[in-house]
């Protein structure tokens, strides 16, 4: 039972590194596009925008196209407010990703080292709520402007980021039980 | 009313220190400490009568309700 545990927690820990290498890699490539559109638009002109105009809460919604596609927002379309915008909107959720990831791999290390109930934890996934109400908030909206065609205000209601955050928030609920069981337990003789 | 654990009267009656107390019912002197002290929020049935046993009385010498 216990290497099973140790071994879900080791490739937790693994899970974890790989997301954030990967998301900060998208980071990377995103900004290397979009950053590369103010000065040539050699290749925004076959970058369209999937999700980049609505609300939600995502990192990767840039594709490449050919010419011959459907109508779509090409990266070279958008204004430069628009463009910083759109990298600053991913940058905040690239950020709430890591920072996410970063504290999850320190309860992952805390249960390892057999220390699972004690406040650290219990702060960690309050943390963890609050970065799910940051990222509830900044995927409730999104907007497209400088462009008549394409002009748009898009909302939606972040389910996925408001779960998350209530389910932080109870597991904080209960690894404080844990914690005041376990005071009571090692208070016994 | 709340309850008193006399272990200290027991101990100085039957002459014995915490740490040969704590080698007799294997439990260590911070714990012993703790229950002699008041400050334990319990005590296990199987602690209890290895304490009755190495100091020779019942439940009833170690805890008092006052």
């Amino acid at each position: 039972m216990e290497a099973k545990t140790n071994r879900m927690l080791y490739w937790s820990n693994i899970l974890c590194n790989i997301i954030i290498v990967v998301n900060i890699f998208m980071f990377a490539l995103l900004l290397l596009i979009v950053v590369s559109s103010f000065f040539t638009n050699k290749y925004s002109n076959y970058v369209a925008l999937i999700d980049g105009v609505k609300a939600g809460f995502g990192t990767t919604n840039l594709k490449f196209i050919s010419f011959d596609t459907e109508k779509v927002v090409v990266l070279s379309s958008l204004t430069s407010a628009m463009k910083i915008w759109f990298i600053l909107r991913n940058l905040v959720f690239t950020v709430i990703i890591i920072k996410v990831i970063l504290i999850i791999k320190k309860v992952v290390k805390s249960i390892k080292s057999l220390n699972t109930f004690y406040m650290g934890n219990i702060a960690y996934f309050k943390h963890l709520a609050i970065l799910g109400w940051i990222g509830a908030f900044f995927s409730a909206f999104n907007f497209l402007t400088g462009d008549e065609d394409y002009s748009m205000i898009h909302f939606t209601i972040p389910f996925g980021p408001i779960a998350f955050a209530i389910a932080c928030l109870i597991l904080s609920h209960v690894f404080d039980e844990g914690k005041s069981l376990l005071d009571d337990k090692n208070s016994i003789v | 009313m709340r309850i008193v654990i006399n272990l200290d009267v027991m101990m100085a009656k039957r002459k014995m220190r915490l740490n040969e107390l704590s080698e007799k019912v294997g439990v260590s002197v911070t714990n012993l400490s703790l229950l002699k002290t008041g400050k334990a929020k319990g005590v296990r049935f199987s602690t209890l009568i290895k304490i009755c046993e190495a100091l020779d009385c019942k439940p009833g010498d170690i805890i008092d309700i006052e």
